[in-house]
């Protein structure tokens, strides 16, 4: 590994870093909280895609809510988070772009959309939505001899991320709008955990390049005993900001963390990780579990075809 | 309802002992694999095998013919997940890695030919790179009755961040989502580099001499069973044409 290239890398931050950080306690929701909020978004949504978003069938199972809605629209709400999904129903290859459009249009598009959803109302004080990344999904064919179709803009797919007192909530995209043609509404993912109002704890943030340390020490246990040429890139750098989980995991406060995307090429394989390491001395949020086990009632192949033979 | 198998490997020691691989052991996995297995498990589907680390054998996708037994594992079920490590090759075929040689280390892509006679219908490869998206033709006769092959044309992460996809994957199937879309939609989180892809054959109707007919593919019309439409086989004979839809930014 070359560690100096890719400590360098990690540190090339393009974010102007706090020397301190305020740890902040997270609104915790109960689920009628949260099915309320979600009327509302159906209420706007409903309106921006001129459907009924009024009448549907609520199903609230232990960790999720489910809204079969005309249609065939769909919402979702998952409780450990408050993260909501809602789609049009819209059939996936049907009411595709005309033609390509420039990003900055699509942007354009997806900031409207966004508006327009009201879902800047979940915002408190001090909390902001910032562009993130447009994704772009779409098709193309080819016959028997090689000839390929020109290939057909699906959906566009702005995301969006959650700030706090100007500091990014890492983690899934806060806020993702999928746009079909003529940017009509196609699907909202939304992911934003509110803080309480509650400053818990004001901390220092720990310096760039001792997280990168931490980083590097991270790739050098999991590939310290792999012999041959193994490539790691970092082009992003690292990120600095809070952290929020996925979103069937609960999550009590939100603390400060670098993140890095690391691709690894091997000489036939190739592989991409997202690591994370506290930003703070002290431990706030449980980084990097380790990964489950396989389930223990699986039996072995081998024993199986044994026990056959 | 669908009769389903689970490939996962976690652990690469046996692979980097033997010197086939540098590749470190995955983390996250059995996340990916317990929580799809579980959801389509809850709603009541049946799983047929679901094997981990070294009982996962190149031997279970390679078909009959060419000394394979696809037709006992892979080839045995409407829908299949494996999760491991790949890429591909110069002419478009899909390259994955075993931790253990029976009788290879790694799968060939062109050495699959599901659906045949039997019964998959789709596969979802949670794997790098398993698709050339300059060639996807080099994936064409994996083919023979298959309806979707899910994969990736760049890098698929390991990451605390996308140990849920696997449950997000088997959660859309249930909910009625098409099986491109479930795929799609459940390996994104719209900031991970995750670059999923789904390829499907169509017939000449569907290539409409160019004009394509999208609404008449798999990618659209396509459900797992029990949760809306599920197209007919498309035998070799009738295939007219090769179709992708990607993920990219």
């Amino acid at each position: 590994m070359d560690t100096e290239k890719l400590m360098e890398a990690l540190v090339s931050i393009r974010q102007e870093l706090p020397d301190e950080i305020n740890i902040l306690e997270l609104r915790r929701s109960s689920v009628d909280d949260q099915q309320r909020r979600l009327r509302k978004l159906l209420e706007s949504s409903g309106d921006a895609c001129e459907r009924n978003f009024d009448r549907g069938q609520w199903q609230t199972r232990d960790d999720y809510t489910v809204v079969n809605l005309p249609q065939g629209a769909r919402a979702e709400l998952f409780h450990a988070s408050g993260a909501v999904k809602l789609t049009s129903g819209r059939s996936d290859m049907e009411s595709f772009f005309k033609e390509p459009e420039p990003k900055q249009q699509l942007i354009k598009r997806a900031e409207t959309m966004l508006k327009t959803l009201g879902i800047h109302e979940q915002l408190g004080r001090g909390e902001t939505l910032a562009f993130e990344r447009m994704w772009q999904i779409k098709a193309c064919a080819a016959d028997r001899s090689g000839k390929a179709s020109e290939p057909v803009l699906c959906r566009a797919v702005g995301a969006f991320r959650h700030q706090v007192e100007g500091i990014p909530v890492l983690g899934p995209a806060s806020v993702a709008v999928q746009l079909a043609g003529n940017g009509e509404f196609d699907m909202v993912s939304i992911l934003i955990r509110n803080p309480a109002g509650e400053t818990l704890d004001r901390v220092k943030t720990v310096h760039p390049e001792r997280a990168a340390r931490n980083l590097v020490q991270q790739l050098a246990a999991q590939f310290g005993n792999s012999k041959g040429d193994i490539q790691f890139d970092c082009p992003d750098g690292m990120r600095f900001g809070y952290l929020s989980l996925p979103k069937r995991k609960a999550q009590r406060l939100l603390a400060p963390v670098y993140m890095a995307t690391i691709d690894v090429t091997h000489e036939k394989e190739r592989q991409g990780l997202v690591l994370v390491v506290q930003a703070t001395e002290k431990s706030y949020l449980p980084l990097n579990p380790p990964g489950h086990e396989s389930p223990p009632s699986i039996s072995s192949k081998t024993a199986g075809r044994r026990c056959c033979c | 309802m669908a009769r389903f198998g689970v490939e996962g490997i976690r652990y690469f020691n046996h692979a980097r002992a033997a010197g086939v691989s540098t590749a470190s052991d995955l983390t996250y996995t059995f996340n990916r694999t317990n929580g799809f297995d579980s959801v389509l498990r809850g709603a009541g589907h049946i799983r047929a095998f679901y094997w981990v680390n070294t009982d996962c054998w190149e031997t279970d996708i390679r078909d009959t013919d060419q000394g394979g037994s696809d037709r006992s594992w892979v080839d045995d079920v409407d829908l299949f997940w494996i999760e491991t490590h790949g890429n591909h090759e110069a002419d478009g075929q899909a390259r994955m890695l075993y931790d253990t040689p029976q009788t290879g280390w790694r799968t060939y892509s062109g050495q699959w030919q599901l659906g045949e006679n039997w019964n998959a219908e789709w596969v979802m490869a949670y794997s790098c790179k398993t698709v050339d998206r300059n060639n996807v033709g080099g994936l064409w006769n994996i083919f023979a009755g298959l309806h979707i092959y899910c994969g990736a044309w760049e890098n698929m992460y390991d990451a605390w961040t996308t140990d849920e996809c696997g449950e997000d994957v088997a959660h859309n199937l249930v909910h009625g989502d098409t099986v491109s879309h479930a795929w799609h939609d459940g390996v994104s989180d719209w900031a991970v580099d995750n670059h999923p892809i789904t390829v499907c054959v169509g017939d000449a109707a569907t290539w409409n001499g160019g004009n394509i007919r999208w609404d008449l593919s798999y990618l659209n019309r396509d459900h797992l069973w029990g949760h809306g439409n599920v197209e007919p086989d498309l035998p070799p004979s009738q295939q007219a044409c090769i179709l992708w839809y990607w993920t990219e930014g």
